[in-house]
């Protein structure tokens, strides 16, 4: 170490150290968003098609880059769980499912996958839904997921799930970026970003035999989804989760995003009606210290196009 | 003759091997769409149509194509039985195979006089609709059912292991005496009685043969006859395996011109078209189907088996199902299996029917499913579900579920309000909605299974989606477009 290196590192480090006796210094650098200004904890867009307002409200949150890393593998759940018409309310947009794939592999991502494990028969259900085309056009890649095959058994620190099949695109990626629409659903309360989870797992029968809302919870203490982003353009507000007539929907024209999956889930429940804390799965879930519940606790950033 | 007859022999070479390529092309086809990888609408989906005994069973409305069959083979034999049929293909492949590897070849034998026998009773099974005595003859039928058996027993699936059995049978059977299936099917059969008189066909010059017996060794049908010098052309399905071996030659296509061959011809159109117009008295219908129609029998209809949708009701099924298992094959969640007598049931539990799917019914060759358009199959009521609350989750556990609900297409189970203070909702459910797709069935958490689902005797049209529930029944109001958020 000659002279002049050894006064480079100590001004470096004068530099650090002073940096840690700032305001809050030590917490924003130990922050995972450290280097990169203050977002806000949620944004809820309105008022544009579902391309625009992701496009928009991604912006605001501070970009897919936030998010994803070059090289990352990102595998994307949107509901293609249902054999309907595009836009039918049952599933998410085809045109957020696209965007979300866009953004991911402009960011760099190394391969983008699409899953849900669908309830109707799968080929159906992305064919006619269109979504298995959106994801074909956009660059992404759709993995099967209609046999047990796909799915590892994995141990759970819950309450009432201890072990659960997940698809093992789920155990191996990077990142999970959750894309639910939001609906009312019949047992559960609401479907947002935690009940739609349930389509990573294979064995779906055993959360109802041993009470869906605490397997709901207990789910996201083994995975959380890195960023929540929910289509609220049409959203079945009863008959839920699958509708089928045109009065089970309602125009809502909106997009929320948020990394906090239990914030994002109350903001949804919110918009179907519901209080804070209605809707037990997510009571939960806060409860477990999985996300935040109070919204007056955090930053919302709330955009009209 | 000598010179001519090299370049014949080589030219029936050539027709030999065209045959064989093209019957290794529909066999591979056939095998294709038994193992669901050729569904209807793609090219060659509808293959399935053209079974000579399921033309024969829709008699009436597609009796024109059974006549189509008869007419080609009274101008050029059993074509069908050596390009098209699969059975014969299979049969024909493991044995020119097996020859090449040193099995034993038979030589001529006389016809099997008990396959009369067998046509008859398959007639009388298709004219009095008992389905059992043509399912179990129809040559695509037991190929069909045999690939689909093995398919399903090769992917650990619980199925009967009969058919799969038989088709192993005929098929190792057929290693070393050739196409035996073919002397008791009922399809070539018949198709042989205007094949025995045809136009066209083989010709054996009588005074070049030296009965040297070459074609014989060559005749997967052994009914080449060297030391009789002739061709039973009522079984010979122009194979060419003879043309092309003949050492002299001597065997040959072309016009068979003799008095009792145009004879024959005139005699067999003029008893077709007697049978054809004695059948046509009964409006297209089966005896059974018109016995039924005036009143001189009753239905058999009642069971409570589930048959696919679109089947009508258990009299019309059981009179034309072949018992081909296309059905099976063609179900894309592989719930449509077949019973120990070849007749397709549902079989709920690991999936079920799908609401917009009517794949059975498009692949289906006798009608017994009929073609629904999708908007009539959602609103069939194939079977009928019975809801025990008692064995809820929701009652018995006391905890939130929905999953019957969920799935319901109809909604005819929908979540209605049950305990205000935990937050439950409980299924309720209209039977007036329901269709029998097994849905809740396959999705309930309870043990044992809070719904039972049972064949309904005469599958009929619901009114479609239940309209219900309004938000308000749990006190809260969305937000609309206009709205501001709520948070």
């Amino acid at each position: 170490m000659d002279r002049r290196e050894f006064l480079k590192k100590m001004i470096a480090l004068g530099i650090g150290t002073g940096a840690m006796f700032m305001p809050g210094g030590l917490k924003r650098m130990t922050s995972p968003a450290f280097g990169e200004r203050e977002f806000p904890d949620l944004v809820a867009v309105k008022g544009g098609s579902a391309g625009e307002m992701f496009d928009r409200g991604m912006k605001a949150i501070g970009g897919i880059g936030r998010f994803v890393r070059k090289g990352q593998n990102v595998v994307i759940k949107p509901n293609i769980s249902w054999d309907v018409p595009a836009n039918g309310a049952a599933n998410t947009s085809p045109e957020l499912v696209a965007g979300v794939i866009k953004h991911c592999l402009d960011a760099g991502a190394g391969k983008v996958f699409v899953m849900d494990h669908s309830i109707e028969y799968w080929e159906n259900s992305s064919k006619n839904s269109g979504i298995g085309d959106a994801i074909k056009g956009a660059g992404g890649i759709y993995v099967p997921s209609d046999g047990k095959g796909y799915y590892q058994a994995v141990p759970v620190k819950g309450s009432a799930l201890k072990e659960t099949m997940v698809h093992e695109s789920i155990l191996e990626c990077d990142v999970l970026i959750s894309v639910p629409v939001l609906k009312h659903h019949g047992g559960a309360g609401v479907s947002i970003s935690s009940k739609g989870l349930m389509g990573c797992v294979w064995n779906r029968r055993d959360y109802h035999a041993q009470g869906l809302q605490r397997c709901i919870a207990d789910f996201l203490s083994f995975r959380k989804p890195d960023l929540n982003i929910i289509d609220a353009v049409s959203v079945i507000t009863k008959n839920g989760p699958r509708g089928g007539s045109p009065s089970d929907v309602v125009n809502m024209g909106s997009l929320v995003i948020s990394p906090d999956v239990v914030a994002a889930d109350t903001a949804g429940a919110m918009m179907l009606g519901h209080k804070q804390g209605g809707i037990e799965h997510i009571r939960l879930a806060a409860g477990a210290g999985l996300g935040e519940m109070d919204l007056s606790k955090l930053r919302i950033e709330r955009i009209t196009l | 003759m000598a010179e001519p007859g090299r370049r014949g022999r080589a030219g029936y070479r050539a027709a030999f091997l065209v045959r064989m390529f093209a019957a290794a092309v529909c066999l591979a086809l056939f095998s294709l769409f038994f193992l669901g990888m050729i569904r209807a609408g793609d090219p060659f989906g509808d293959m399935m149509n053209w079974q000579f005994s399921a033309r024969a069973i829709g008699v009436g409305m597609t009796g024109g194509a059974v006549v189509l069959f008869f007419a080609a083979s009274l101008i050029a034999g059993r074509v069908f039985c050596s390009v098209f049929c699969p059975m014969g293909a299979i049969q024909e492949f493991l044995w020119r195979a097996s020859a090449g590897l040193g099995a034993a070849r038979k030589k001529y034998v006389k016809p099997w006089k008990a396959r009369y026998l067998i046509v008859a009773l398959a007639a009388a099974g298709i004219i009095f609709a008992v389905s059992p005595l043509f399912s179990l003859t129809d040559p695509i039928a037991n190929f069909g059912r045999g690939i689909t058996s093995f398919a399903l027993l090769a992917g650990g699936e619980n199925v009967p292991v009969v058919f799969a059995s038989v088709f192993l049978v005929i098929l190792i059977f057929s290693c070393v005496k050739g196409r035996r299936f073919c002397d008791w099917c009922p399809a070539g059969t018949i198709m042989g009685f205007a094949s025995s008189v045809s136009v066209f066909g083989l010709k054996l010059d009588e005074e070049g043969c030296v009965s040297c017996g070459v074609c014989e060794r060559a005749c997967p049908m052994n009914c080449a006859d060297a030391g009789g010098k002739k061709i039973d052309r009522g079984r010979c399905v122009l194979c060419m395996g003879c043309a092309a071996s003949c050492p002299g030659s001597f065997i040959s296509f072309g016009r068979v011109v003799t008095a009792s061959s145009r004879d024959g011809r005139r005699n067999f159109i003029k008893n077709v078209c007697g049978i054809i117009m004695g059948i046509g008295y009964m409006g297209g219908r089966n005896a059974r189907q018109f016995m039924l129609s005036n009143g001189i029998i009753a239905s058999r209809a009642g069971s409570s088996a589930i048959v696919p949708p679109g089947a009508m009701d258990e009299e019309n099924f059981l009179s034309r199902c072949v018992g081909c298992a296309a059905c099976a094959a063609a179900c894309p969640v592989g719930i449509i299996r077949l019973t120990g007598n070849a007749h397709p049931r549902l079989v709920y539990g690991e999936s079920y029917c799908q609401y917009n799917c009517v794949e059975c019914g498009k692949v289906c060759p006798t009608n017994a499913i009929a073609r629904l358009d999708v908007e009539t199959k959602r609103k069939t009521r194939i079977a009928l579900s019975r809801l025990n609350i008692s064995l809820c989750v929701v009652t018995a556990k006391k905890q939130a579920c929905g999953a019957c609900a969920e799935v319901c297409p109809t909604h005819a189970l929908v979540m209605e309000s049950y305990d205000n203070g935990l937050g439950l909702t409980i299924p309720s459910f209209d039977e007036e909605y329901c269709i029998g797709c097994g849905a809740c069935l396959s999705v309930c958490p309870a043990e044992p299974v809070a719904f039972k689902v049972r064949g309904v005797p005469v599958q009929t049209i619901t009114p479609g989606i239940r309209q219900s529930q309004e938000n308000e029944d749990f006190g809260v109001k969305p937000m609309a477009a206009d709205d501001d958020f709520p948070f």
